[in-house]
């Protein structure tokens, strides 16, 4: 399928964002914790990858090669809102079509949380846990989303992020030692 | 184990990643430190709730709303695309088409005669600066015709004597070209010419100047040329119909020599006209006008782009005749001359000219030239 995707048969690259979206579209999330936002960023990784298709070689996965994308355009994209602190500050969301503020991240992810009585519980787990995996550093976040959200192994990650295996290990080490200590009194 | 290594191998742990001595190592030490297993104990728990927020799928309709954007790439990106990419496929491809392109312009060159003798160049191309320098006027005499006198100025000959003129071959800057080699085999074989020469030179020939011969010889020696006092002599011998175009004036009259000469350098033949200005030095040495047919010999080989040839003659007219009024332009031709041939001792000749002539047309000239062409 990336073969023929590369000779730029357009059915076939749909099947791999279809095959691709989910993952891709879940590192977004945790990453900036914002659906709509997380939504426009898969896109623009996507379109990325579409324009990057022709130089894959497939020395990687391509399942590697989208995330090394994916990381990058996410990483890119919480510096460029950090430049912007009015803006993220409002939660990185556009008005409404009432021309209300969107609501902040926890908001919006308790609005997509899912509402049965019995699952209440975990859905106030999960935005807690989001909003605590907020605080961490960027790097930290991303390797443990990599590692215990995506389930890449550290040899993944290494490539994903083209990091040595040492600094992978103790990067995940900090990022999980971090939300123990945030999550610790909530659990 | 102490509790701060216990709590550091928490990770590898977590992963199983640790190995068998370390792990039970650390089983050992988190059975007996209830601190280290209530820290491992939340340990746990915080990364399995970081797992349980799971992954998400976008909302429905993500996939089309991909292919637009993908569709709505700008039109020059997609014209890019499909002009170079996949690089490793289309760039071969496009290279392939120029060698091919450049093989097809070179096959129509070579069997297009009428092409080739376009691309050729013109038979007289003086240095540049050489066409800006003012050229001293030669001695006359007065057999000398005015359209002779003009002809003395190659670098700015007339348009029309270039049509007249017949197409020259190309020309190496040193060695002759080969059609004229060719003609001067043909009717200079070096044997027969050297017996002629013999001949004629006990008959009628003077006795020649031991320097200018040297010079001539030195000359000759660098280009491989057979000996030109030959040529004269062979002019007067009855040359096949059509092959030689050299002058029918007697040899042996130096008035009738240089006139030759002079016709020949006014129609651009530089060939017949070295031959007779070679021959009337040879055969009349003691004749005023020899610093001028020195520089008109020079001349005629810069004409020829015959670089290696004009050099010796401008050196010998500066050496021999030192007070003649034509010494600064044979050594500011020499010069260029030599800058020419990438000879930087050029730009030494071009500053003696200058200091030592500033009163001299090419004495600005030099200047000029220097500052073009001999950076310090």
């Amino acid at each position: 399928m990336v073969d023929r995707a590369r000779a730029g048969d357009m059915g076939a690259f749909e099947g791999l964002v279809r095959r691709h979206q989910g993952r891709v579209f879940t590192l977004a999330l945790r990453m900036l914790g914002d659906r709509a936002e997380a939504e426009d960023m898969a896109q623009e990784i996507f379109l990325k990858a579409y324009r990057g298709l022709k130089a894959f070689r497939g020395a990687s996965r391509f399942s590697t090669w989208l995330h090394a994308i994916a990381s990058h355009h996410c990483l890119n994209h919480l510096e460029a809102r950090r430049r912007r602190p009015l803006q993220s500050a409002r939660g990185g969301g556009r008005p409404d079509r009432a021309g209300n503020d969107p609501p902040a991240p926890l908001d919006r992810l308790a609005d997509d949380a899912p509402r049965a009585d019995q699952l209440m519980e975990r859905a106030d787990l999960a935005r807690l846990v989001q909003a605590e995996l907020a605080h961490l550093t960027e790097e930290h976040r991303l390797v443990l989303i990599l590692r215990d959200i995506q389930g890449l192994s550290y040899e993944e990650i290494a490539e994903t992020l083209g990091l040595e295996l040492g600094t992978v290990r103790s990067r995940l080490h900090r990022a999980r030692m971090e939300m123990k200590a945030r999550l610790t009194p909530h659990l | 184990m102490t509790c701060d290594e216990a709590r550091g191998a928490f990770s590898d742990l977590y992963d199983r990643a640790l190995s068998e001595p370390s792990l039970t190592a650390l089983n050992r030490h988190l059975d007996g430190c209830p601190a280290c297993r209530a820290e491992w104990t939340a340990f746990q728990r915080a990364v399995q709730a970081v797992t349980d927020l799971g992954g998400a799928e976008p909302s429905p309709g993500f996939t089309a709303r991909v292919r637009q954007h993908v569709e709505a790439l700008p039109w020059w990106q997609r014209a890019l695309r499909w002009l170079f990419l996949p690089l490793h496929v289309k760039v071969p491809i496009q290279a392939l088409a120029l060698v091919l392109v450049a093989f097809a312009g070179l096959l129509l060159y070579q069997r297009s005669p009428e092409l080739r003798r376009e691309m050729e160049p013109r038979p007289f191309s003086p240095p540049p600066v050489a066409q800006q320098a003012p050229m001293p006027a030669a001695p006359r005499t007065t057999d000398e015709a005015p359209r002779a006198s003009a002809g003395a100025r190659p670098p700015v000959a007339a348009p029309k004597a270039e049509q007249a003129a017949p197409p020259a071959p190309p020309r190496s800057a040193v060695g002759p070209p080969p059609q004229a080699r060719l003609e001067s085999e043909r009717e200079h074989d070096p044997s027969a010419a050297r017996d002629e020469a013999k001949e004629v030179g006990k008959s009628t020939a003077p006795p020649e100047s031991p320097r200018a011969t040297g010079s001539a010889e030195e000359s000759r020696a660098k280009t491989g040329e057979p000996g030109m006092a030959a040529r004269p002599l062979l002019r007067s011998a009855p040359a096949p119909a059509g092959q030689s175009q050299i002058s029918s004036v007697p040899p042996a009259s130096a008035d009738q020599l240089y006139s030759a000469a002079l016709a020949d350098m006014g129609r651009q033949r530089y060939d017949p006209a070295i031959g007779s200005l070679r021959a009337f030095i040879q055969q009349h040495p003691r004749d005023a006008r020899i610093p001028d047919a020195r520089m008109r010999l020079a001349d005629a080989y810069v004409a020829l782009q015959r670089y290696a040839d004009a050099i010796p003659e401008y050196e010998a007219l500066a050496r021999e005749f030192p007070d003649s009024p034509l010494r600064p332009a044979a050594l500011y031709r020499q010069a260029l001359a030599r800058l020419a041939l990438e000879d930087r001792s050029g730009c030494q000749l071009l500053r003696e000219v200058a200091l030592r002539f500033p009163q001299a047309p090419e004495a600005a000239a030099a200047r000029q030239a220097l500052s073009a062409r001999c950076p310090e």
